[in-house]
Parts: C-alpha cells; structure tokens; sequence
C-alpha cells in the first residue's frame, strides 16, 4: 500500500503535466520535482505560549535541457495554467544560455528503481495527520516546563523552547520515464536557557532532539540539559595559549568533516577549490579514520534512495583508513572532468571507531575522555571558517578544560587553528556515540596537540 | 510600480477581502494582525569555464498572516491568495488569541506613502537581458583574467531579484513597496606554483540594471588582483591577545557581530542579552556613535518600510557612548513602551518578522587612519572577512580574517590570513581606543542569518581595538 504523505495524485498530474509541457515546447530533456511541506511549531518563553504557527508549502523545480543548454527553475504558483506558462518562459530562458554539452539527464541504467512510494526507506510516520494542536502544546509545555533541578549560584533569567513538527514530500519524474518519491515526517524539540551568575554575567546553553517518528523523540530530558549546559558555562577561566589534546563533543563534531566533504566535491575540485584535489586512492589521512556513506538503511534521518538527479545511492567507502576512496560527482561533473560518476553529496556519513590504547568497540565520550586525560574538550564551535583551497583552518570554540578525564573548569575566547590535513592525521579516538537524531553519524573525535590560541 | 490598484490586482484581492482575512486572524480576541502579500521574481546566471552556460528564474508567492495576542504571535501563510484560502490560514494564526481583547473595528484605511524612495530603478527584466548580463560577466572575466596570469579559474554569478510587496494591519494601515536586488560576485582561484588560493569579491545594491557599469568591472577587478600577491606570501600570525586595528569598511562585521545583535530587542525582551538593562547607560567610549539605518540609497539594508509597515528610519543605538536605543519590532516595542523603529523584517512570507539589522555602521571619530596604525607597536590590522557569529547570552563573537597584515612598529609589515578573531561584545566596545575619520560602508553580499536570511550592510572608520584574541601559529 502506497504510504500516505501529503502529495495527492492531481499534484503528481502537474509534475507531469509540466514534463509533457516542456517537451511539446521543444525541451530536449526535463526533470521535474514536486515539493510539499506541512509545518507546525509551538514556541514557549517561560512557560507561557510565545508564538504558534502552522505552514503549508508546494513547489514545482525544473531542470531544462533545450538546443544544447541547461537552466534550473521554480515556482509556487501552481494552477495549471501559470505551470504552461513557466514551462514557456523557463524553456525560452534556456536557450539564451551558452550551450554545454556536458549537461544531459544521467544515464538511465545509474536512476534509481523501487523508489516511487516514498516510505521505502521508513521515515514516515503517519501519526503526523493524526496530531491535533491540543497535543502539540501539551507536548511543547510540558517539556518547557522541565528545567529538573535548579543549579546553585546560578539564576534562570530565561527559558526559550519550542516543539515542531514537519511533514515534507517530495515527487520526482524526468522526461526518460524516472519516478522517485521520498516522504519524510521530522517531529523536533529545543531549548534554550538563558542563567546569571552572581556577578551579573549571562550564560546560555542549548539543547535538542529530535525524531522521524514522534513517539521515539527523547525530549523528556532537553529543557534541563539546556539549563546544565548554561550553568556549565558560567565561572570561564583564560586558558594559556599553546598546544593541547582536544576531545570533540559528538553535538558539534560534524563540523570537523564538512570541509573535508566540501573538498570532496567534483565541482570543487574542478574549481581547483579543493585541498583533496588529486588525492582519490592516494592516502590524505590518519590510518585510523575510515568514512562511510550509508544512505539506505531504514529508519535512519539522511537515508534517501536518490539524488538530486534521480541517481541511485548506495553504500560506499569514502575514506579507507586514511586513504581517500570517493569523490561526490553528479552527472554534469562526470562529465565535464572525466571522473568516476557517483552521487551528488554524501548522505549519512559514519564512521569506524578506535582508540588508540584498547580494543573496546563500544566507544563514548568518558572513555575518549578519560584516554586522552589532560586537554580541551570542545563542546560547541563560535564561527570560523576553513579555507576550500589549502585547508587551513580557523574555529572558536566553546568547553572546559580537562585534566584526569575529569572537568576543571569553563574556557572563554579560544581560538583552534590548523590544516585539516594535519589535524585529520592526528585522529587520536573516534566515539561510537553519534547523535541518533543526526543525519550525519559523527560520534566524539579526539585529536593530540592541536594549537589553541587564547 | 507604485499605485495601489495595481498591487492589490497583482494579489487578487480586493480590500473588503483584507479585511475579512484580519478580522478572521483576530478571532479569538487578539489586540493586532497583518497580512503581508508577497511576490518575488529570483534570477541568476553563472559563469564557470568562460561560459555563461547556466541560470535560471525562481517565482515565489504568497500572504503571510500574524495575529499578535499582546507580546504573543499566531503566524500562518499560504501560497494562494485565494480567500478561502487566506481565511484558513487565518484561523490557524487566529489560534494564539486568548479572547483578552475584544471586538475588533478596523479604523478607515489609509494608505499615505511615507515619502520613502531609497531604491534605484525598478525596471522588469526582459528575456533579453539574460544575453546583456551574460556580456557583462564575460567583460568582468576578461578584464580579471587580463591582470593577472597566475588565475586559473573565475566563478562570476549574478542574481537580481524584485518583490511587490503589499501589508496591511487592523490599524488600517496599507503600504506598498517595490524592493529590486542585483548582486554580483566573482571568486579566482590562482598559484604560483608553490601555492595555490583563492579571493572573493562581491556587490550588491537595492538597484535595477543601472548597477552593471565598465566602473565596476573596473572595482572589482582591482579588489580580486591587488590581492593576489599579498596571499600568496601570507601566513598566520603568532596567535593570543594583541591590538587589532579593523580597516575601514568591511570591519563593520565587528559592530553587527560584536554589538549589533546584543542590541537587537528580542533578546532584550526576553532576557537573553548580554546587554539587557543597559538602556541609557554609557557602554564605550564617548567618541563612538553606531547606527543602525536604512535610509541610505541603494543600500543592500536600506527599507522604505520594514516588514511590518513602519516606514525606514535612522537609528542611533549608540549616541556619544550612551545606549540609547535598541532595534525594535511591534512586539518589542510594545513591550519597552516606545515607538517601533522600523526594524521589523522577514526573509519572505513564510516567516513572522523579528527585530533585525539594516545597515549598521560607526560614525566618524576624529582620528587618521595613519595615526591609528602608527599608535600600534605590535598587533594585527584586518580589512577582509568572511564571515562572524555572536553568543548572544555571553556576548562573545568571532569573525574571520580573509585577509590583513601584521602590524610592527606602527607599520604594516608581513601579510596574514585565514584567521579567526573572537572577543566579548561589551568588553570589546569599551576597549575601543580610536576612532578613524575615514567612514567606508562596504557594499558586499551581506547577509544575516539570525533564524532567517535578510540582507544587511555595513560600515566603520578605521578603529582601533586594545586587545582581541586572535588565532595563529
């Protein structure tokens, strides 16, 4: 049985009805999706309802293919006749680009099949349209309510939270008889708490989880982790400036495989914009970092079965114990470099844990902790950047400082700076304790003698 | 297009329909509701191998409707203007009534102009211009490939976009403005041999087609090339606190970061800035003046009015040292007792307004930026950035450093880059030694991202901060 969602069939009809439309109109190729949103959202400032509200969305994308060009368009306007005449001017629009004849729709064989019900992969949960709003402020109230225990020493200035829910469809069809349709239902809670100190000084901490199905979302515990997180702040010390061991919060440790994903992309690459450009099977890292996208296990937020061009996903090694096994290209990459056409951008990535001293499997952040004994253990990154080209890197970060495995006290104003590559080399420990509630599975990492600057 | 008829043809309503639509949203007894109509037209090109051989258009539209119950907000849109659609849409804002406030009597409308015009030529686009554009990205091209041998590849992308908007309130207040948008950015990526980098530039103006001139291809080449040399020898500097002096311009980051944000008035109203309680106290030196305006012509932050219908406005947020306003929305407003001040702004209809930046920059101070650098023995001077993020509980913010130089002996010495400055809002403003006399509002891409995208600008005279952290070696 064909899982619910929110697109109905008359919608699927102007998904095709545009695909039609362009190719009468002299198209040589379209591929066109379908998007459908339904949002709610509860926001509660202490204790008291702050803001509700309730969105619908639908869209229709096209990719356009005519006379040897290419041009991506949309619109929300979606009455048959706005749809022909879109399809009209995106195609018009087209033919005034420069011609590349390294756009086309990609090989049919590479599409994926099986794909047109959209809860193949699980992430549907129909209790969505059963949800009343009733419900949605019984959930976000209660659980704004529950900051547990008050900390001593520190006042609770403000609690900020708010419960959503989100159920987004998305229909996809091209002109070579592809049919895709991913259906994904995101239930969210967060909070923020806002303490004052003795002194005056504000600190804030925020936390969160979420959940494709709602009765497996944990938010029992988020308000007062907010409240720890903040109170964990208070008090900072300066540390002095030199080189220390690092161990990374699994909360915010992605942001350390970004940029090696953003230099694994072919359209960086073929910008020379990338600091992996010309390491594919050559090794780039520690031996003891090894990536994986696993983009269809069921149940799991950031599994899809296709791309953004229809192109199957499938399991793959990114990087094999430090050596670099994949590079993210899409069809137009493909071929316009002569790279190995693969996906568009990684979907889930995970990875292999290890530490250095035991061969324990399960991993988490007080074992990483209590290995690596004395350092900085980072607990949110405040902006910075990493330069595509070199790698160079540059981060605020958030923690405390460690000594014994143990907590000493709060750091203000570090700065952590380095080269991705370097760093990456000096991958000391890799959790098995990723955020269930992320798309990307990136448990705590720790790194040895990497410069802080305070 | 500035009559009214037309904009209530191009959303199909009429006003009888508007206000059916707000005394549905104040239903259950709410003391206030808008409706914001939108429609957008998003264009862009790119070029990538010497090729304009990509683009597109994005149509956006829809009506977002908010009933505000006090302090409390009901918000819903819908992408139709369709009445019962709107009405539907309008119950689900209605929602956050608590019947509190009574029967509503929308007053007779009005819809004076505020006299605001702070935009350039709003003219449509053409099919055709796609053909004058992609010529202009090839000439910008030419002209930077021409300079300079080491670049090996140029990114240029150009988007212009034009929303009619049209609100209207249950003060019976209705207001139209036609926004237009071009911006334009080029990215090279260029070697010696030994390495290999790459610099940004952009521009953006709340301006039509006028904007595309042989003097900015000529602005922008120059911004991209001068600064090849010095980023090929760059390094990073030794790391820890030191002086930094911000080079006039773009170093206008540091006040919307550092300041601007804690001064914004919903985290004021509800406890969470760093600067809560502090309005009419003296936060930095007296020399220093920051504004916050969006009066100035064809800026990326300039509004004829906001997004909740108050006319655009200069804002002193800071006066001779003194706090003397935060950036109010009607919420916060209400919630402070004053006037909003114009800073009411949403990303589209999809989202409620908030309390946002516009064009923030310092006023001039009375020194030379000579003099600034010259004061310094040892510190770091920065003029390129890409990028910041604040805590607005703490105050602590980054930004970081494309670009800039050590500073020895009161000179300008080894170039840096790719460094991350972080610093405490409060602490920062008042360790602000000087203030230069060289006021530059940079006209980059910026764009803020507090919960939604707006576009911003900003500005500063050269200023000398006594002691930041700074990343490094």
């Amino acid at each position: 049985m064909e899982a619910k969602g929110i697109i109905q069939d008359n919608e699927k009809m102007l998904a095709r009805l545009c695909v039609s439309t362009a190719l009468d109109k002299g198209a040589d190729a379209v591929r066109i999706t379908l998007n459908k949103t339904v949002q709610n959202s509860v926001s509660v400032l202490n204790s008291v309802i702050d803001r509700i509200s309730y969105n619908e969305d639908r869209s229709i994308s096209a990719c356009i293919f005519a006379n040897g060009s290419y041009g991506s368009f949309s619109t929300n306007r979606l009455e048959e006749e706005d749809l022909r005449s879109f399809i009209g001017q995106a195609i018009e629009n087209v033919r005034l680009l420069a011609p590349d004849p390294c756009r086309s729709l990609p090989e049919k064989n590479s599409k994926a099949t099986g794909c047109s019900k959209g809860d193949e992969l699980g992430l549907y949960d129909p209790a969505f349209l059963g949800l009343d709003q009733e419900r949605r402020l019984k959930i976000a109230t209660e659980a704004a309510d529950g900051t547990g225990t008050p900390v001593q020493g520190c006042i609770v200035e403000a609690v900020e939270a708010e419960y959503s829910d989100s159920c987004d469809d998305e229909y996809m069809v091209d002109s070579d008889g592809f049919e895709g349709r991913h259906i994904e239902t995101r239930f969210g809670f967060c909070a923020e708490t806002t303490v004052k100190d003795a002194g005056g000084n504000r600190y804030s901490g925020y936390w969160w989880d979420s959940s494709w199905k709602l009765d497996t979302m944990d938010i029992g515990g988020v308000t007062a982790t907010s409240l720890q997180k903040a109170a964990a702040k208070a008090g900072p010390f300066p540390i002095e400036p030199g080189r220390y061991d690092i161990v990374v919060d699994p909360c915010c440790a992605s942001r350390l495989v970004s940029p090696i994903i953003q230099a694994l992309n072919a359209g960086n690459i073929q910008q020379n914009n990338s600091f992996l450009k010309d390491r594919l099977d050559t090794k780039a890292f520690s031996e003891n970092l090894t990536l994986y996208d696993r983009p269809v296990d069921r149940h799991c937020v950031g599994s899809r079965l296709y791309d953004s061009e229809g192109v199957a996903t499938v399991e793959r090694t990114v990087i094999d114990k430090g050596v670099v096994k994949t590079c993210f290209t899409n069809s137009y990459m493909a071929a316009k470099t002569g790279m190995e056409h693969t996906v568009d951008n990684i979907s889930r990535a995970c990875m292999v844990p290890f530490i250095w001293n035991c061969r324990k499997k399960e991993i988490n952040l007080k074992d990483i902790m209590a290995a690596v004994r004395d350092g900085v253990y980072v607990t949110g990154f405040n902006g910075g950047n990493c330069n595509d080209a070199t790698g160079d890197f540059s981060f605020g970060i958030e923690g405390m400082l460690f000594r014994n495995g143990q907590a000493v006290h709060p750091v203000c104003e570090v700065i952590m700076t380095g080269n991705m590559l370097e760093l990456w080399n000096s991958l000391a420990a890799v959790g098995s304790d990723p955020r269930k509630c992320s798309g990307w599975q990136i448990p705590a990492l720790a790194f040895r003698n990497v410069e802080l600057d305070a | 297009m500035k009559d009214t008829g037309q904009f209530l043809d191009l959303f199909k309503v009429t006003l009888k329909d508007m206000e059916t639509v707000i005394a549905a949203a104040m239903s259950c007894g709410a003391s206030y509701a808008d409706l914001y109509f939108e429609h957008t037209i998003f264009r862009n090109l790119m070029l990538r191998d010497s090729d304009v051989s990509s683009g597109g258009f994005h149509i956006d539209y829809g009506v977002g409707i908010r009933a505000l119950d006090g302090e409390r907000t009901g918000y819903s849109y819908c992408e139709t203007t369709e009445l019962g659609a709107m009405l539907k849409a309008a119950k689900g804002a209605a929602s956050i009534g608590s019947g509190k406030y009574g029967p509503l009597t929308i007053p007779a409308v009005s819809n004076a102009p505020s006299g605001n015009d702070f935009y350039g030529s709003a003219d449509g686009w053409e099919h055709s211009d796609v053909k004058t554009v992609s010529a202009f990205m090839k000439r910008l091209e030419q002209n930077i490939l021409s300079k300079d041998g080491r670049i090996s590849k140029t990114l240029i992308v150009f988007s212009a976009s034009q929303s009619s908007i049209m609100m209207f309130d249950s003060l019976g207040q209705l207001c139209t403005d036609t926004r237009p948008m071009r911006s334009i950015s080029a990215r090279i990526v260029f070697s010696n041999g030994r390495v290999l980098d790459s610099r940004s530039v952009s521009r953006s103006f709340r301006m039509g087609p006028e904007m595309l001139t042989g003097g900015l291809i000529d602005q922008m080449t120059s911004e991209l090339c001068d600064g090849i040399d010095s980023c090929l020898e760059a390094g990073k500097p030794k790391g820890g606190r030191m002086p930094v002096v911000m080079g006039a311009g773009a170093s206008g980051i540091l006040l919307h970061e550092a300041m601007g944000h804690a001064f914004e008035a919903d985290f004021n109203r509800k406890g969470q800035s760093v600067f809560c309680g502090k309005m009419g106290q003296k936060v930095c030196p007296s020399e220093i003046s920051i504004v916050d305006d969006a009066t100035v012509e064809f800026n990326r932050g300039a509004c004829n009015y906001d997004d909740e219908g108050v006319p655009g406005r200069k804002t002193y947020m800071v006066r001779d040292g003194v706090l003397t306003s935060y950036l109010h929305d009607r919420i916060s407003a209400r919630h402070f007792g004053v006037d909003p001040t114009g800073n009411g702004r949403r990303e589209s209809f999809r989202f409620y307004p908030i309390p946002r930046m516009r064009l923030t920059y310092m006023e001039n101070g009375p020194c030379s930026r000579a003099d600034i650098i010259s004061s310094v023995k040892k510190g770091i001077y920065v003029d390129e950035f890409t990028g910041g993020q604040v805590n607005i509980g703490q105050g602590d913010f980054t930004f970081f450093v494309k670009s800039g130089f050590l500073i020895e002996s009161g000179r300008l010495t080894r170039p840096v880059k790719d460094i991350n400055v972080i610093g405490n809002g409060p602490r920062a403003l008042a360790d602000i030694t000087a203030v230069g006399n060289d006021l530059r509002i940079d006209n980059g891409r910026w764009t803020c991202g507090k919960e939604q995208s707006v576009p911003v600008g900003c500005g500063m005279p050269t200023v000398l901060v006594r002691e930041l952290t700074v990343g490094g070696e």
